[in-house]
């Protein structure tokens, strides 16, 4: 039972992390119509920059601070110099965009950081917490589940009560009748970018001393946030933040309990994406989007 | 006279088809003026320009201020208020979210609350629906909700395409009492474009009649509706009838 218990908070810790990915992703989505594939690349820059801050010296809490205020910024020109050009583009092409990107951002992390392997350091105390008899769970899981709720509700309360809030989301609801009441439309994309790349710069600086930091960190926590969005629904945030939590239970799960679990969470993540595809393509929260062609 | 709108020479285009070839006409402070037409006449373009919603030629003067060439949200911002043609609803917003977008850019803030029993009196019906997804709202409810958000932003102009189209009679009419309602008790001015002639004329203190993008008669309304040639050539004899009067 303890083992059990272990297993759901580590789950869920990095469940958090792949619910704030998932937001991350719904928050382009619900505005734009893509995936920003190149999420977890950003994620992965923007701790870079944390570490490189942590480096130089900087205590760890203001250099995430302030790597999230840098990404926010950086997501900001990322969208109005290589996204805004193609906004009316074809599908395809957008994934091509979608795709350089990705592979840019994640060369340039690797020319600038090397493809070393680094430790990344814990935002809180090293060991662990005894919650019970028997059961004891490392600080870092703990503080990462605590610190991406937080998140969590404080982008709930700011969309759901803030004016900007619900700017942002009348602009991804209706473009047109946003202008007519007043909201500068093209301001509000590039918020959600920087909103987005802001709430994954958190989720990187989680997620780094668990997997540690390389350029290629990002890909798997993409793909696990990715099936947690689809699970929930791509079009609701707060489906997609409870994929999120669902798929990182489930990967705890199975690397525990599964032989050989640990090898192919990957495939689980994929094979959820798929089965949701398939069976439920608006996941459980989200609205079916029709299409007229 | 003191003008809430005035358009000089306007032309409007969509790409390469010009819809609009240079129109004039105002709207009178405080006052409601009827933009009639049939279908395809260019009254809807006509908002749009105004709007800043697509390219556009001339001079639109809101408050005698040049307003030709600016933003949708920045001339939403000064004051006029469109209630679009297919209502713009928020279909994924609540219907209070709909009224608070309206109010976003309501010079005094503290006046929501106030400004909401306003539309609650006029529309009791959206105060039952609060915290329902407007998208699950009837047509006729919709309308209701798109006028109301256009109260909400406390505007200078309202702008109103065909809140006639797509409903009932008895909806129509009812809607029709309360934008008069509307008119009288706020001083907003207000351009109406409609198709249902007889009761936009009714409604409205002067009128503009537009002829595939041209403007081929403007007056008080009540001229236009006695002038026997127009009302047999552009407003049809038995519009009567539909108006349901």
């Amino acid at each position: 039972m303890t083992f059990f218990l272990e297993q759901l908070i580590i789950g869920l810790s990095s469940g958090g992390i792949y619910a704030i990915m998932a937001l991350a992703l719904v928050m382009i989505y619900k505005s734009t119509g893509h995936v920003n594939l190149a999420q977890g690349e950003m994620a992965v820059f923007s701790t870079f920059i944390a570490w490189t801050l942590v480096q130089t010296g900087m205590p760890l809490w203001p250099a995430i601070l302030l790597t999230v205020a840098v990404s926010f910024v950086g997501a900001i020109v990322l969208e109005r110099v290589v996204v805004r050009p193609f906004a009316e583009a074809d599908d395809l092409v957008v994934v091509a965009v979608f795709v350089g990107l990705f592979l840019s951002i994640h060369s340039l992390a690797g020319a600038i950081w090397n493809y070393e392997v680094k430790p990344f350091p814990s935002a809180f105390s090293d060991g662990s917490v005894s919650l019970m008899v028997d059961l004891s769970i490392r600080t870092h899981t703990l503080g990462s589940l605590v610190t991406t709720g937080a998140v969590l509700t404080a982008v709930w309360i700011f969309f759901r009560y803030t004016q900007l809030g619900l700017a942002l989301r009348a602009a991804a609801d209706n473009r047109e009748s946003s202008r007519l009441v007043g909201i500068n439309v093209s301001l509000m994309l590039a918020l959600g970018w920087g909103l987005a790349a802001g709430i994954g710069a958190v989720a990187g600086v989680m997620i780094a001393p668990v997997t540690f930091l390389d350029p290629g960190m990002g890909l798997a926590p993409l793909i696990f946030a990715l099936a947690g969005a689809l699970l929930g629904g791509i079009t609701s945030p707060f489906g997609a933040a409870l994929g999120g939590l669902i798929v990182g239970v489930l990967e705890a799960m199975i690397s525990a309990y599964v032989p050989y679990g640990i090898e192919f969470r990957e495939l689980i993540a994929l094979m959820l994406i798929l089965s949701v595809l398939l069976v439920r393509p608006a996941g459980l929260f989200g609205e079916i989007v029709a299409r007229r062609v | 006279m003191s003008y809430a709108l005035e358009l000089n020479d306007v032309t409007a285009s969509y790409g390469h088809g010009s819809i609009l070839h240079g129109i004039n006409f105002a709207v009178p402070e405080g006052e409601v003026t009827a933009l009639l037409g049939a279908n395809g006449a260019g009254k809807t373009t006509t908002l749009r320009a105004i709007c800043g919603m697509i390219e556009t030629g001339g001079e639109v003067r809101l408050f005698g201020e040049d307003i030709t060439g600016k933003s949708p949200d920045a001339i939403a911002r000064m004051g006029v208020a469109h209630v679009p043609d297919g209502r713009g609803t928020f279909t994924g917003l609540t219907v209070m979210d709909n009224l608070r977008l309206g109010a976003l850019i309501a010079k005094r803030r503290g006046n929501f609350r106030r400004s909401l029993d306003r539309v609650f009196d006029y529309f009791p019906r959206l105060k039952e629906r609060m915290g329902q997804h407007a998208g699950t709202l009837s047509g006729g409810e919709q309308q209701m909700l798109a006028i109301s958000r256009a109260l909400v932003s406390e505007p200078h102009l309202i702008l109103l395409d065909e809140p006639s189209i797509g409903l009932a009679p008895v909806i129509v009419k009812q809607l029709f009492g309360i934008l008069e309602q509307i008119a009288q008790d706020a001083g907003v001015s207000m351009l109406l474009v409609e198709q249902n002639s007889n009761l936009a004329l009714k409604l409205a203190s002067n009128a503009a009649l537009l002829e595939v993008g041209n403007l081929v008669a403007q007056g008080s309304a009540e001229a236009l509706s006695q002038n026997q040639d127009i009302a047999r050539a552009y407003l049809g004899d038995g519009a009567g009838a539909e108006a349901g009067a």
